[in-house]
């Protein structure tokens, strides 16, 4: 009886889980292998496409546009602890010094379910030049301050960072308010008689407990970076002025809809995945190997 | 237990199997009822109504939201083609211009899609070329020898995709009233070249916006060089542009690009325009005169922005001449855009019948009362009982026109618009937007095989 159950274990577990193997390499692992291998050829759709080697991949990282973009890139992840330590700084002090702190985190949160597009044409009408914003600093006397927000090279990423900010505090304070009331509150109430202060115990107890979540925080937002920005960017500058805010989705898009450029934009493709890899991939072997060799 | 439960999941994987292997079916059964609409049912299905079976055809285009009267008349020149031919149904699908493109990159990878759509030809068309049916030979002589600017509208590769409808001419729409408050004579502000600039000057010094402009979405500088590399390009340099041949690297392309820098150093356009959008923040700009100039494509601007500034107030007159130019007088105008078939078309010779249907007298006469479109046929004439509107048309007729538009491949452009702004305000230069416009024009060229 026992051998007869184990014996169908495995059949069953692969009947459970298959399905949903099945979906995600069919939605997901399937196109990327495909773009992967049309990448190594001068992919024509509906043409005959020559083997190339490596010509779309030296291509790519030989071009200007390339190279601006994943400098634009580096520029924006540049404003990781900014969309860390904010909502983490929110969260300690919802945490228990504010009154009713659902409503303020939904509050916060609000901005989190506005669609991108909605976001970027709100943004884009407030930052314009001759948008809300610079209307107001004119009229009261600050023309000075008056500035290209969205056209300026130098302010197009900096304001970009801050509006991610805005959009995305609010998914950070939920994550990390989920994440912080597992947390035993008498190690705060420990910490406060022996006179820990506000910072001692976000920084001493409050970020080391709750380091997983903050960790898987960092994660979304360096994916959201690279894979998310397409409808902001879109919407809010078209990637401008030049390529000053174009970010790597959507240069692909330009590169297949705009040029019709299908070989570097494969190449493109599997060079973010490769950069994403790295980013994840890699740290994560180490700290697996790590562990194993302190077991 | 435990061996029902097995036993209720081998049962449950079975059902599954043939439910998956059943739709399988059913999607290659409904494959081939697809197909079995094409070629096959060609005899079934022709224009004259064939053996009665019903024939969709779908067509995509942008056009019908061009205009307020736009979707109606459209309806009435396909219900007049369903009336002509008893079986066909015409499902149109009308989207927003940027829609429309993306939209067509995907159905031209699938090969699945629109039977008709609308289409601009020359470079843009031939980008398509493994998605479109030529038409040089499917269209009748009498469609064919009446309708104008077939040579601009030819691709690099020699085919004809795109059968050209309506036409349009760039010109310079001004406020006279604007000119003459400011103290210029305003016969004299636009008549050559070095008085465009001369009065740009002369209005920014006074505070007043020359032109009408808008950076930020790049499509200005894209209309600018139409506009001057027509005038630019003599005989020989235009057929070696409009067949693939000369490259973005001559120097006469970046003759017409500082021709766009020298207007800007004359302070023809404000500074704010850097942030403003050509679609639609300059249309606006002028049409509530807020500006005096602006080089339209169409007669509707004037037409409004005299509306609003009062009567007289504005003028419709062709674009000064730039230096070097060898022709007397040239405007850019050519073709509004066309109509194409693709080649997955369920039945290509009734999607040129219905071509042939939107391109004819009676359709391109009902679109030029309905929409203000004007024609492309050179049988067909008309007059505006607007005046602005007439001295348009005449600009569109004048018989040395031709338009560089449709030489420019679609990836050269998107580097147009790409860099506008930065080439504006001064952060890069002529030489470099020329060289890598000119790297993704060839690039696009060869893949058409030039």
């Amino acid at each position: 009886m026992r051998w007869g159950r184990d014996r169908a274990e495995p059949a069953r577990s692969a009947l459970l889980v298959g399905p949903a193997v099945l979906l995600v390499a069919a939605i997901l692992y399937g196109p990327t292998l495909y773009v992967g291998f049309q990448s190594f050829f001068d992919w024509r759709p509906n043409s005959p496409s020559p083997f190339v080697g490596l010509d779309n991949y030296l291509t790519v990282l030989g071009s200007d546009s390339f190279q601006t973009v994943m400098w634009n890139q580096f520029v924006l992840i540049l404003g990781l602890p900014l969309w860390v330590i904010v909502p983490l700084m929110i969260t300690f002090l919802l945490h228990k010094d504010v009154k009713a702190p659902g409503l303020w985190r939904t509050i916060y949160f609000v901005p989190a379910v506005l669609s991108p597009a909605l976001v970027g044409i709100l943004f884009r009408a407030l930052l314009g030049s001759d948008g809300v914003v610079n209307a107001g600093l004119r009229k009261i006397g600050l023309d000075w301050l008056a500035l290209g927000w969205l056209t300026e090279p130098h302010l197009v990423k900096p304001v970009i960072i801050v509006l991610i900010l805005w959009a995305q505090v609010g998914v950070g304070v939920v994550i990390f308010s989920a994440a912080l009331s597992a947390v035993p509150e008498e190690l705060f109430e420990a910490a406060e008689l022996d006179g820990a202060g506000w910072w001692t115990r976000l920084t001493r107890i409050a970020v080391p407990s709750i380091k997983d979540a903050i960790w898987l925080w960092v994660g979304f937002q360096v994916i959201a970076i690279f894979l998310f920005m397409f409808g902001w960017v879109y919407v809010l500058t078209g990637g401008g002025p030049g390529l000053a805010s174009t970010t790597i989705d959507f240069l692909v898009y330009q590169e297949v809809f705009r040029f019709g450029f299908f070989p570097t934009a494969a190449a493109m493709s599997m060079l973010m995945v490769l950069v994403l890899l790295a980013l994840f991939g890699v740290p994560a072997a180490l700290v697996r190997r790590r562990m194993r060799g302190t077991s | 237990m435990t061996n029902t439960i097995a036993r209720g999941l081998r049962l449950l994987a079975l059902v599954a199997s043939i439910a998956v292997l059943a739709a399988c079916g059913s999607a290659e059964e409904g494959s081939n009822s697809t197909a079995s609409n094409g070629a096959d049912d060609q005899t079934a299905t022709t224009p004259a109504g064939g053996s009665g079976e019903s024939v969709t055809l779908e067509v995509w285009s942008w056009l019908p939201n061009d205009h307020e009267n736009g979707p109606d008349t459209y309806a009435q020149i396909f219900d007049a083609f369903e009336e002509a031919n008893p079986g066909v149904t015409i499902e149109l699908t009308a989207s927003p211009y940027t829609t429309f493109w993306d939209s067509w990159r995907n159905a031209s990878i699938a090969q699945v899609g629109p039977d008709v759509i609308s289409m601009y030809g020359g470079a843009t068309a031939g980008g398509y070329a493994s998605s479109l049916v030529p038409l040089q030979d499917l269209l009748s002589p009498e469609t064919a020898e009446n309708l104008r600017f077939i040579d601009s509208t030819v691709s690099p590769d020699g085919n004809l995709y795109v059968a050209p409808a309506g036409s349009y001419a760039y010109y310079l729409l001004y406020n006279a009233q604007m000119l003459s408050d400011a103290g210029l004579d305003p016969d004299q502000a636009f008549a050559t070249w070095d008085d465009l600039l001369a009065t740009c000057e002369a209005l920014s010094a006074q505070g007043t916006t020359p032109f009408a402009s808008g950076w930020s979405d790049g499509y200005e500088l894209e209309g600018y060089m139409y506009i001057f590399m027509t005038q630019l390009l003599d005989d020989e340099g235009f057929e070696s542009f409009v067949t693939g041949q000369l490259p973005l690297t001559d120097e006469r392309f970046a003759e017409g690009m500082n021709h766009i820098v020298e207007m800007n150093e004359a302070g023809c356009f404000s500074e704010e325009s850097l942030g403003m959008t050509m679609y639609y923040d300059a249309f606006d700009e002028v049409i509530a005169g807020e500006a005096v100039a602006f080089p339209a494509g169409g007669g509707d601007t004037a037409v409004s922005a005299e509306e609003n500034n009062g009567e007289g107030s504005m003028v419709v007159a062709p674009f000064p001449m730039v230096p070097g130019s060898p022709h007397e007088r040239i405007s850019d105008a050519g073709p509004n855009q066309g109509w194409s078939v693709t080649n997955w078309a369920v039945d290509q010779d009734l999607a040129v019948a219905l071509i042939e249907h939107i391109l004819s007298p009676e359709s391109q006469q009902l679109l030029w009362e309905n929409t203000d479109l004007p024609p492309n046929r050179s049988d067909l004439a008309v007059e505006s009982d607007h005046p602005l509107f007439d001295d348009y048309l005449g600009i569109i007729e004048h018989p040395t026109n031709r338009t560089t538009f449709m030489a420019f491949t679609d990836a050269a452009l998107a580097i147009f618009q790409r860099e506008a702004s930065n080439l504006i305000a001064g952060r890069t230069s002529v030489e470099a937007i020329l060289e890598e416009a000119d790297a993704a024009q060839q690039r696009a060229l060869s893949e058409l095989g030039q």
